[in-house]
């Protein structure tokens, strides 16, 4: 028999709760005034199901004693065991695929509880979970699968998860794609909340790639109005920039006397060289940086128009 | 020089200690990468010239105990699933110690057809039936087969055109089209095609964009990153490194830095090396640390094949070129 902690952190994952938002967090230490393996903390915009490593490594010693007896489980106890599996072990190829195996012979209404699963643990604040290229696979399959006719909740789950975890290679890969499954009318509506998110997140490399090859020209604009007005001081914005320039090189000329190049700037292999004397002064540095990623920008897009021609 | 050593003797002592642990958590919860992880152990003890560390018919035995019949190919621990990075582990381990032929002509064909039958139409590669597709396994499946010698026109030729189709405009590699540049994936696209005798695919232009974007990886801190505004982290130095040596650009990165800085992730106590200093340290952050370092130069370690993250007494049999 499943052990009941596996069955009741399961269960807290897959539920549905009173706020729309749901997060799941696992903290490396029990506070001592806490007794329970398991919290469920109800804001009242926010659901917390909290958990601790103590919880998550006993729920693996009572999964993986039974991966070894599948066998001798019935199918809802087997199906815990490899969700639980698939809660302390990223990466786990047997577990993936017997999970995958299951979900092809759930119903409609039990597949419901599997995509909260989901999306509870790639959201969720463990590296390990959030940045799994297997999971966000997983995930795709799902969406795939069963986008048209059940309730995903995408955009919770990919801006919680970039939130979680900076640079989410993974994450932004499934935002790439997942934008490029939608139809016209709801796409427009995508790059608009992802601009206003990337502008929330603006040293984030892998969003403003992510929001480079989504934008059109109207949405490029807003990029080089919002890097102006800051001004930007990190390189993630211009990345959209150059993601733009590289599909429309067209704009190049335009943004060549938009801004200059700073040839007194320094670079190390592509990182500018604070001078000492600004190192101090918060206005000059910022003034500085700025400058500094549009005089780089604006090599990398001379040398793509070298390549063009 | 640095003024830091490389601490030879405590990495070989840490990675002797790590199959004792039996009786740690640790060790059953990474289980499932097990297969990796002694590839990555065995390796690092051939840079530090001390294969002999590690009992080598144990080390077969084991190999040999994680076949997956079902697949037909190796899993990460016995009664696991086959899957093509456990199988590259199981095959890099066995040619390391000279045992392909302990698999037997049923189980090198079995393995082919295992490998094979992860090609998709468009050329990319699965790594099992689970359908994850990435360029991991596209360089993961050749380098099976070039270990096996069953590279093919067939197969070869519309990986290669899938390879090619996750370049990017700034010079890195996605882990498929419109994706994301990333160093780990530049490594697995220009070695995948460096061994099938490919890499004149990509024009001399591409070729300096990539050690361009590949050279921007090295902070002023001397350390190197995935992608840009990342932190460095010890495994690129293999990634960026290796890539650059197979295109003939090792030097574009500043050696005495990096060094520096891969010395300074050493656990100067236990031995190892972490992703950054003062972290933990794991066999695959010593592993590609050490063979950074090897890229470099560094005395006392032996000489490993960019291209397969392998001895080159062992990748000189391999098989480099299909014919057309």
């Amino acid at each position: 028999m499943v052990r009941s902690l596996t069955q009741k952190v399961i269960n807290a994952l897959q539920a549905d709760y009173d706020t729309s938002e749901v997060q799941f967090l696992i903290y490396p230490t029990t506070p001592p005034e806490v007794k329970d393996e398991l919290i469920v903390v109800q804001h009242e915009q926010r659901t917390e199901v909290v958990c601790f490593k103590k919880t998550m490594m006993k729920i693996f010693i009572e999964c993986h004693k039974l991966f070894y007896q599948l066998d001798s489980l019935d199918d809802d106890e087997k199906l815990l065991v490899i969700s639980g599996l698939l809660l302390t072990t990223t990466e786990n190829r047997t577990a993936l695929n017997m999970f995958l195996a299951k979900l092809n012979k759930l119903r409609a209404n039990e597949i419901n509880r599997e995509i909260l699963f989901v999306e509870r643990l790639l959201s969720c604040n463990s590296a390990r979970l959030n940045k799994s290229s297997s999971l966000w696979d997983l995930y795709k399959k799902l969406y795939t699968a069963y986008g048209s006719n059940l309730k995903f909740k995408v955009w919770d789950t990919v801006t919680i998860s970039c939130e979680r975890h900076f640079a989410n290679y993974y994450c932004c890969n499934f935002i790439r794609w997942f934008h490029s499954q939608l139809n016209d009318s709801h796409r427009q509506n995508f790059v608009d909340n992802f601009l206003r998110f990337s502008k929330k997140h603006v040293n984030d490399p892998s969003i403003w790639s992510a929001l480079g090859i989504m934008i059109g020209k109207t949405d490029f604009d807003q990029v080089i109005i919002f890097i102006d007005s800051l001004p930007v001081t990190t390189w993630s914005p211009f990345l959209a920039v150059l993601e733009f320039g590289s599909r429309n090189t067209q704009i190049i000329p335009s943004l060549m006397k938009h801004w200059t190049k700073d040839d007194t700037i320094s670079f190390y292999n592509g990182t500018p060289i604070i001078p000492d004397y600004i190192e101090n002064d918060l206005n000059s540095k910022s003034k500085f940086m700025s400058n500094a990623w549009k005089t780089h920008l604006l090599e990398k897009l001379q040398r793509l128009q070298l390549d063009a021609t | 020089m640095s003024e830091q050593q490389l601490l030879r003797d405590k990495h070989i002592d840490y990675i002797a200690s790590l199959d004792t642990k039996k009786d740690d958590l640790e060790y059953w919860l990474s289980e499932h990468l097990r297969l990796n992880g002694v590839y990555w152990g065995l390796t690092a003890l051939y840079l530090l010239d001390s294969i002999e560390t590690f009992n080598k018919e144990d080390v077969i035995q084991f190999v040999l105990s994680c076949w997956d019949h079902k697949t037909g190919g190796f899993a990460a621990f016995p009664r696991h699933d086959g899957h093509l990075l456990t199988t590259l582990s199981g095959l890099q381990i066995l040619a390391t110690y000279n045992a392909l032929e302990r698999l037997g002509s049923e189980k090198q064909e079995q393995l082919e057809k295992f490998i094979l039958s992860n090609q998709k139409a468009d050329g990319s590669f699965q790594g099992d039936s689970f359908g994850e597709v990435d360029t991991r396994f596209v360089y993961t499946a050749l380098s099976c087969l070039s270990i096996l010698h069953k590279l093919t026109k067939e197969v070869v030729e519309p990986a290669v055109s899938y390879i090619l189709r996750c370049y990017n405009f700034d010079g890195g590699f996605g882990l498929n089209p419109e994706a994301e540049s990333h160093a780990a994936q530049a490594f697995t696209c220009i070695a995948a095609l460096a061994i099938v005798g490919k890499l004149d695919s990509l024009t001399p232009a591409q070729q300096e964009n990539i050690a361009v974007w590949l050279s921007e990886r090295q902070v002023p801190e001397g350390g190197l990153n995935g992608r840009p505004s990342k932190l460095p982290d010890v495994c690129y130095s293999w990634w960026v490194l290796s890539t650059l040596s197979i295109l003939q650009k090792a030097d574009w990165i500043d050696f005495p830095k990096l060094t520096e800085f891969i010395l300074h992730c050493q656990d100067p106590k236990n031995g190892g090396i972490s992703d950054r200093p003062d972290n933990e340290v794991d066999v695959f952050h010593t592993v590609f640390g050490l063979g950074g370092l090897s890229i470099m130069k560094y005395p006392g370690l032996r000489d490993i094949d960019p291209v397969y993250c392998m001895p080159y007494t062992v990748t000189k049999y391999f098989q480099r070129k299909y014919s057309d």
